[in-house]
């Protein structure tokens, strides 16, 4: 339903951004050819399903850029992206790409492109003064979702930034609750209803380790419950085998209600549906068995575990907030309890310019292929007067690292490309930053096949950028969000 | 060199641990023929090449504490323990790394009886473990390692961080109540990780008589009393059992006096605040009513009846230039008549009484600013002013090796260089004492945490001051890790 709503608006926007792109360039748009008309030359997978309506004059828009980076694969100059429904359908060098007839066309050529970025993790609209990883919380059955206040201009602030898909994150130690996806809005200025930016509820688990004994010990319950579940559950699945073989056919079966986001190629089906339909289900089934399986019962769920379970399962994508190191070697411990539980890390460093220290322990997180969520700054040493770029240092080591403004400051957040451009004045190779923004907290979020690189069949989501997009005196121009634009201005923004 | 220098006791273990433990690993005497000898360990070593790890410390001249000086002795450690300490002649297990420490000294690690930062952990919390909090990056116990200190006890509170010693009365070096407080924690320097750090946690009771009147004495008095009742019931119960009764009951009390009472048993030691003579003589009466052992601290006027504490179980901790402020006149208070106050000799009298002392400094945190040179990493400085003061210098070495190890009833660990002890092994380039001594390399329970050429704290100054710095010194910082620009990605560059 949103789709369709999108794509109207979208259009809209299109032509209005059209207009503007004709006052702007307009020796360019007017020595412009006529496109060609679709059908023959099809070479681009997506561009198939417009080829047969080549009668009706396409939905689509084709957006002409000097340089596209689809971080996806390698740069292409002259770029042409495809865009229908807020999707993309097609990208590609200009005039291979078949542009059906009637799509309007955006010329930017004189632009470069990339991705919109993803956030990892953020509190912008929680009402939480920063992160944290303190307490031993157990609210796995909270939503971020009910207790956000989102306001336009927070969301407008995301995508100056250039985020187009972003975390918002519960603080908190222990399981702290399911986080939600947003996106920024047209909308300028007010309250914006969730319904609006909403990109995916209940997208990942918030949860926080916090070094101490009490800590360590409410994990190590949380970690032995879920897998308690997993391992009742899977006795009871084996006594409903025995039972008839009739029943285990059904389970798979079982899924119908898939959740709009959710990976399909991934065998996450059975699994999906089961948490989500069991309750009716689960009831009729061992009445049908009782005299054979009468024993083994199903597990009972605690609302407060299950998306720890999920997490196991990977169904879930799972955040663990820890503070530095030494709270690394700590948390150890709960990674060799259980091998089903590796969470991204989310580093909280208890100050800003010191402890920043994951270096420490970059080897050990490698080899338990640990992701990590992070800012990109550098770390002070006190004693020893050293500086460390850690972010750097992980990613040399092998480890997947996304990275994300300091949380809840909206200054760090308007810094924030100008620091990805220090860090890559630092050394940090600039197409492991475009990762680190962009593929690797799709990746971590589970998204990836929407959003983090421009592909066929991605969200329409880029910035426009005048000039290089790694020079302090370029800027950001426009960013677009499921192939409307969302930000638009006048003087690139650096 | 073809002496063995072995202490009766070092040979007796040795036997024990060579027959009863690794007769293949381990050849007893030593090998007259090289190449049997080579092949005898190499071919255990590929089965447990991957947890057993050989150390050997070659060559250097060992200071074992508690039996003789050996110089030109080889010390060799398995995993973490010392297993062997012998001469140049010892065959050494085909895979062992050898520490070469001609013309160095091989001294057993510090053990700091009062500390503040060095352990990684901040603050006391109730039921937390030190264990589960630890930071064990943290730069102080990696600058204390590098002044010696490889275990060390944080005790309950204390108050003496920088201007309390300095300006205010004489305080304690960890604060207690008087019925006491169970707390603290012994805890090795394990740099870069949290296994084998924690020695014991809570680490003793901590009392105070400082000052206390009427009351508050009784309430020790109590508390003590009814530790010690405790300990009669559980002596009477444990005989109940032997006899059969099986309905016996287990003695119980609340924590606190059951802390107390392994402290009368010597489980478990007893710190007790007091300074002036009229306090330290109110703790030898509770002694010698109550059987107790206990740890006096800082024990200002211990000096004026060292006689008297002589003949009791007690032990001293003190900081031998005194505890600053007032304190640090050798007559404090004008008006009495009598010596009082501190005295610089306090640790000599301890010593020819044969009052246990262990040194402990004005600071026990980590202090470079303000206290520079009273803090925690002076330790060795500090024992070595007691010497100044005439105490033996074998006295001031045991100080802060020995002593507090046997005060912290940690002393069957660590504490000196003898076989089956842990090995925490300092190398260091003069004589412990020295003040020009530097701690070139510390090993604790067998791995190395600190290399001074590596740490960049003091790796710029040369053995020999005469000559220029060692190595380039960076005050202003490191940017070790800042490199070329890479190929532009992502950029019209």
């Amino acid at each position: 339903m949103t789709r369709t709503v999108t794509a109207s608006a979208s259009r809209v926007q299109a032509i209005g951004l059209l207009v503007l792109g004709l006052t702007l360039f307009p020796t360019s748009i007017l020595g412009q050819e006529p496109p060609a008309e679709g059908g023959a030359e099809v070479k681009v997978e997506g561009t198939a399903e417009e080829s047969g309506k080549s009668s009706e004059p396409s939905k689509a828009t084709a957006w002409y850029f000097g340089r596209v980076f689809p971080v996806s694969g390698p740069p292409i100059e002259r770029a042409v992206i495809l865009e229908e429904a807020g999707r993309i359908v097609a990208v590609g060098v200009e005039g291979e790409v078949n542009v059906p007839y009637g799509a309007r066309e955006m010329d930017r050529r004189a632009d470069t492109v990339w991705p919109g970025f993803v956030l990892a993790a953020g509190n912008l609209f929680s009402g939480q003064e920063r992160l944290a990883n303190g307490g031993n919380n157990s609210r796995g059955d909270t939503s971020i979702g009910d207790r956000l206040d989102i306001d336009a201009q927070g969301l407008q602030a995301l995508a100056r930034a250039g985020f187009t898909t972003f975390a918002s994150s519960f603080s908190g130690g222990g399981i702290a609750g399911k986080g939600a996806l947003l996106r920024p809005v047209v909308q300028a200025k007010g309250l914006v209803p969730l319904s609006d930016c909403l990109f995916k509820a209940d997208a990942f688990l918030s949860m926080g380790f916090e070094a101490g004994t009490s800590s360590k010990e409410s994990w190590k319950k949380n970690l032995e419950k879920a897998r308690k579940y997993l391992t009742d559950l899977a006795a009871w699945k084996k006594a409903g085998d025995k039972s008839g073989a009739k029943k285990t056919e059904d389970k798979p079966k079982e899924p119908e209600k898939k959740p709009e986001g959710e990976k399909p190629a991934e065998p996450e089906k059975p699994a999906d549906g089961k948490t989500e339909t069991k309750p009716a289900e689960k009831k009729d089934e061992p009445k049908k068995d009782e005299p054979k399986a009468e024993e083994v019962k199903e597990p009972s769920k605690d609302a407060k575990i299950m998306p720890l379970v999920d997490v196991f399962e990977r169904r879930l994508p799972g955040i663990l907030g820890i503070a530095d190191a030494a709270a690394f070697l700590h948390a150890e411990s709960l990674f060799k309890s259980e091998e089903s539980f590796r969470p991204a890390l989310l580093e909280l460093a208890p100050s800003r310019n010191d402890g920043r220290d994951l270096w420490r322990v970059a080897a050990t997180i490698h080899k338990l292929g640990l992701p990590v969520i992070m800012v990109p700054d550098f770390t002070r040493i006190s004693l020893t007067q050293s500086v460390r770029l850690t972010c750097r240092e992980l990613v040399d080591q092998g480890i997947a690292v996304a990275l994300i403004p300091e949380p809840g400051d909206l200054g760090a957040l308007a810094r924030f490309r100008f620091q990805l451009q220090e860090m890559r004045r630092f050394g940090f190779p600039a197409d492991e930053i475009l990762r680190a923004v962009t593929t690797t907290p799709a990746e971590i979020l589970g998204i990836a096949d929407r959003v983090g690189s421009l592909a066929v069949g991605r969200d329409a989501n880029f910035l426009i950028f005048r000039g290089d997009p790694w020079s302090p005196t370029s800027g950001l121009m426009e960013v677009v969000v499921d192939g409307r634009s969302v930000l638009s201005l006048k003087e690139p923004l650096p | 060199m073809i002496r063995v220098y072995l202490t009766p006791f070092a040979a007796l273990v040795l036997a024990g641990l060579s027959l009863a433990q690794e007769p293949k690993t381990e050849p007893a005497s030593p090998d007259p023929a090289p190449e049997k000898a080579a092949e005898k360990p190499a071919t255990p070593a590929p089965a447990s090449a991957d947890e057993t790890k050989w150390v050997a410390f070659v060559g250097g001249e060992v200071w074992t504490v508690t039996g003789p000086r050996l110089p030109g002795a080889t010390v060799l450690v398995k995993n973490d323990k010392i297993v062997r300490i012998g001469g140049d002649e010892m065959v050494l297990p085909t895979g062992t790394k050898i520490v070469d420490c001609k013309g160095k000294h091989v001294v057993p690690g510090f053990i700091a009886i009062a500390s503040r930062n060095c352990l990684g952990v901040r603050g006391n919390t109730v039921r937390e473990k030190a264990k589960d909090r630890v930071d064990p990056f943290t730069e102080y116990m990696l600058m204390a390692l590098g002044s010696g200190i490889t275990t060390a006890h944080q005790g309950q509170g204390g108050a003496n961080e920088m201007f309390g010693g300095l300006f205010g009365a004489p305080q304690g070096f960890f604060s207690g109540s008087p019925r006491g407080v169970l707390g603290g924690v012994i805890a090795k320097l394990t740099y870069g990780t949290i296994e084998g750090y924690e020695v014991r946690d809570p680490a003793a009771v901590y009392m105070t008589l400082e000052g206390n009147t009427g009351n508050e004495i009784q309430e020790t008095v109590d508390a003590l009393q009814k530790a010690r009742d405790l300990v009669t019931k559980r002596k009477e119960w444990i005989q109940a059992v032997r006899d059969g009764n099986k309905e016996a009951k287990e003695p119980k009390d609340e924590e606190s006096i059951e802390a107390l009472a392994r402290c009368l048993e010597g489980e478990l030691p007893l710190f007790m605040q007091a300074s002036t003579a009229k306090d330290i003589r109110k703790v030898l009466a509770l002694s010698d009513r109550f059987a107790a052992a206990m740890i006096l601290h800082p024990a200002m006027e211990a000096w004026t009846c060292m006689g008297e504490i002589g003949s009791r179980p007690i032990g001293l901790v003190l900081c031998p230039r005194g505890l600053g402020g007032r304190a640090a006149r050798p007559y404090r208070d004008l008006l009495r008549d009598g010596p009082h106050g501190w005295s610089i000799e306090t640790a000599a009298i301890a010593g020819r009484t044969g009052v246990p002392w262990a040194t402990t400094t004005l600071s026990t945190g980590i202090v470079t600013g303000l206290l520079a040179g009273r803090d925690v990493l002076t330790m060795s400085i500090e024992a070595a002013f007691a010497v100044r003061g005439g105490a033996k210098p074998e006295d001031a070495l045991a100080s802060i090796t020995i002593t507090p190890a046997r005060m912290l009833r940690i002393a069957d660990r660590v504490g000196s260089i003898e076989v089956g002890k842990d090995a925490d092994i300092l190398v260091m380039d003069r004589e412990p004492l020295d003040y020009r001594a530097f701690v070139d390399l510390a090993y604790v329970s067998g791995v190395e945490r600190y290399d001074r050429r590596v740490v960049p704290f003091w790796n710029h100054i040369p053995a020999d001051r005469t000559k220029p710095p060692s190595a380039p010194w960076h005050p202003y910082g490191i940017w070790s890790n800042v490199r070329e620009l890479p190929e532009s990605a992502g950029s019209e560059r």
